[in-house]
């Protein structure tokens, strides 16, 4: 009996392991923005804007020139989706001024280096920096 | 009324079906399929499968389906955009009869299926998910290299195109090996 407790746990134990090895698949498309985006002056080689997208849909924009920090929950739209060239809607519940705006947005990104820029309503156009 | 001769019409169809591929070899077939393709240029990408369906003297169809991995996922080795990428496709093979002798057969074949690709992105572990995705078409040509009384060895060169929507990544030849 305590044999096949010990056996049951066992087995029970490897299926959570091994359920934990089989991959999730999602019909969603994959979020490609995740990351730390910065606009950086090249003269003073110093950031202007900072804009943080998580993975769990938490955003924060950060105007240094202004000295404001903007924080709240954002999603993405693609109207064409590719690894390397993305563009779309992304909406930010409370915008980069704290009311909830929608933005266009397009992503470039380098088949070996991965993310490179992220352009938002065809004005800022930031640069990757870390995920 | 309309309804009942629709429904009677197929259920015609199906049992006919047989008949269409009468003949000496034919018969239910299943398959299971393994090879490679030659993607995105030169990448070499294992394919995976299985295929059933019925064979006849001069056509045969079967359904299919298949796994590719790619070992350079998004095209590179970095892994700074994907670490992960899978394809799977599910169709119909249709075959007609180009050749035949006592020791071989040689099949036209073309595969009309659906494709998905499947990325796993560095920034969410263990989750693929699904980008391109569209119709796939695969013509070639497959020989029987050697038969026994209840297994046979098949290979056949093919050359996949995705379609509808175009995804030039996918495109490129395909060697498989079917067994059974």
């Amino acid at each position: 009996m305590a044999l096949c407790v010990l056996v049951l746990c066992a087995s029970c134990d490897m299926m959570g392991k091994l359920s934990g090895l089989i991959p999730k698949i999602s019909t969603d498309p994959p979020n490609l923005l995740v990351g730390t985006w910065k606009v950086i002056d090249t003269n003073t080689n110093t950031y202007s804007k900072q804009l943080v997208l998580d993975t769990t849909g938490k955003y924060s924009y950060t105007d240094t020139t202004a000295s404001t920090t903007v924080e709240g929950s954002y999603s993405v739209s693609y109207d064409h989706l590719d690894l390397l060239q993305a563009s779309g809607e992304i909406t930010f519940s409370k915008g980069f001024d704290g009311h909830e705006s929608a933005k266009t947005f397009s992503f470039v990104a380098d088949k070996d280096d991965g993310p490179q820029s992220l352009k938002i309503n065809n004005e800022d156009a930031f640069v990757f920096i870390s995920r | 009324m309309k309804k009942k001769s629709v429904v009677l019409s197929i259920l015609l169809s199906f049992l006919v079906m047989p008949s269409v591929f009468a003949g000496p070899n034919s018969g239910f077939d299943f398959h299971v399929d393994g090879g490679f393709a030659l993607v995105r240029g030169s990448q070499f990408a294992p394919v995976a499968g299985l295929s059933f369906g019925l064979t006849g003297n001069v056509y045969g169809l079967e359904v299919y389906g298949l796994g590719e991995m790619m070992f350079q996922p998004g095209g590179s080795k970095t892994g700074k955009n994907a670490v992960g990428e899978v394809s799977s496709e599910a169709g119909v093979r249709f075959l007609w009869t180009l050749f035949r002798d006592t020791k071989t057969i040689s099949h036209l074949t073309v595969d009309v299926g659906y494709f998905a690709q499947w990325l796993q992105t560095p920034s969410v572990a263990n989750t693929y998910y699904r980008m391109h995705n569209g119709v796939m078409i695969r013509p070639g040509i497959s020989t029987i290299i050697w038969e026994d009384k209840f297994y046979q060895m098949e290979i056949g060169v093919y050359y996949q195109k995705t379609l509808l929507p175009s995804y030039t990544d996918y495109d490129g030849v395909v060697v498989l090996l079917k067994l059974l």
